[in-house]
């Protein structure tokens, strides 16, 4: 299932965020395979980078976060070899 | 954002030294958790002023002094979570030209041992006839006995992994310490006995593929640095352990293979 939102839809604010985001870690230092976290309150933003990919996962605090992780970076590393 | 956690990153991309001097520059108070995997710190500040230091056995500067050593880990900000004692009153610019010094001298050791996993033995034949010991390096050189390492007898002796580098240091120099050969050490990496655990069988046997028969020696160390109990049935401390490993393997595509296997194991133990 496909959910697209337009463009005026209040959640489109964080668009300017997220295209800084991306810039900084993907344009600026190309760090294939690197994991960010970042801490939103009671939530984990973690960040899967590769290439000019970039995975973002918003999870609970208290989700398994080194399975989370393994997880993330086997589907980054699986997207960027079938980009290649 | 909240504003009780703040800041926080990771000490590969800024040292302990910088995060004093930002946080000093911004007049924080509150406290600086830092870790660097198997060791944690934490520095208290007051308007600015560090006012506390602690990191396992060590507080004050020693205690900075120990954390401004680490490359790698983690670091985190906690607002105002103020210290209860005080164990330093020095200013921030002396307090920072002390950790530079003792950076330096830290250079000089690790152009001759290469970390605090290195491994010692007692030298044999000893050239000098007339060797002076104080109290404390006989101390050091008492628990050698070309099994542990630097970081296992800092423990032992409690004076932290920095000044027990230092010591050895001088022991190597002085002509009573040689680093012990993959021979020496041989033996007792095949004397490592793992938990016959459907997990640790499965842990084992893909590690061994990616790394070797050295897999259930860095299983038992890697265990062993995380404070992990192998038994457990924690599937967080599994995961974390599996993920550690994997870092641990050079080779990157043998490193996605392992965790392939195994995060396919533990998805289905949960």
């Amino acid at each position: 299932m496909q959910i697209k939102l337009p463009s005026k839809h209040r959640f489109a604010g964080a668009k300017d965020r997220l295209l800084l985001l991306y810039r900084g870690l993907v344009e600026n230092h190309q760090r294939p395979g690197n994991t960010v976290e970042i801490l939103l309150d009671d939530m984990l933003l973690t960040v899967f980078l590769a290439g000019s990919t970039m995975l973002m996962v918003i999870s609970g605090l208290q989700a398994n976060q080194a399975l989370l992780r393994m997880t993330g970076k086997l589907i980054i590393s699986h997207m960027n070899k079938e980009n290649s | 954002m909240n504003m009780r956690q703040d800041i926080s990153g990771e000490l590969n991309n800024t040292r302990c030294p910088e995060i004093i001097k930002i946080l000093s520059l911004g007049k924080r108070s509150g406290r600086l958790y830092l870790t660097n995997g198997s060791e944690t710190g934490n520095i208290y500040f007051t308007e600015g002023d560090v006012v506390h230091a602690q990191c396992g056995s060590l507080n004050g500067t020693k205690a900075i002094n120990e954390i401004a050593v680490w490359a790698s880990g983690e670091y985190r900000f906690f607002v105002d979570e103020p210290s209860d004692v005080q164990t330093i009153s020095m200013s921030i610019d002396d307090i920072l030209a002390e950790t530079t010094n003792h950076l330096r001298q830290m250079d000089k050791i690790t152009s001759l041992i290469p970390s605090s996993g290195a491994i010692y033995a007692l030298e044999t034949e000893i050239k000098d006839k007339d060797i002076q010991l104080k109290s404390f390096q006989w101390k050091v050189l008492a628990t050698v006995d070309g099994k542990r390492s630097i970081a296992d007898i800092a423990q032992i002796v409690g004076f932290g992994v920095s000044d027990t580098m230092k010591v050895f240091y001088t022991l190597i120099r002085m002509g009573l310490l040689h680093e012990a050969s993959a021979q020496e050490t041989h033996e007792e990496r095949h004397r490592i006995e793992l938990p016959e655990t459907g997990y640790i069988i499965s842990v084992k046997d893909a590690l061994t593929q990616a790394i070797g028969p050295i897999a259930p020696f860095i299983i038992a160390e890697t265990a062993r640095e995380l404070g992990i109990d192998l038994l457990s049935d924690s599937i967080d401390q599994k995961a974390f352990l599996i993920e550690t490993l994997s870092n641990k393997i050079p080779d990157e595509r043998m490193s996605l293979k392992f965790l392939d296997a195994m995060t396919d194991w533990l998805k289905s133990e949960v």
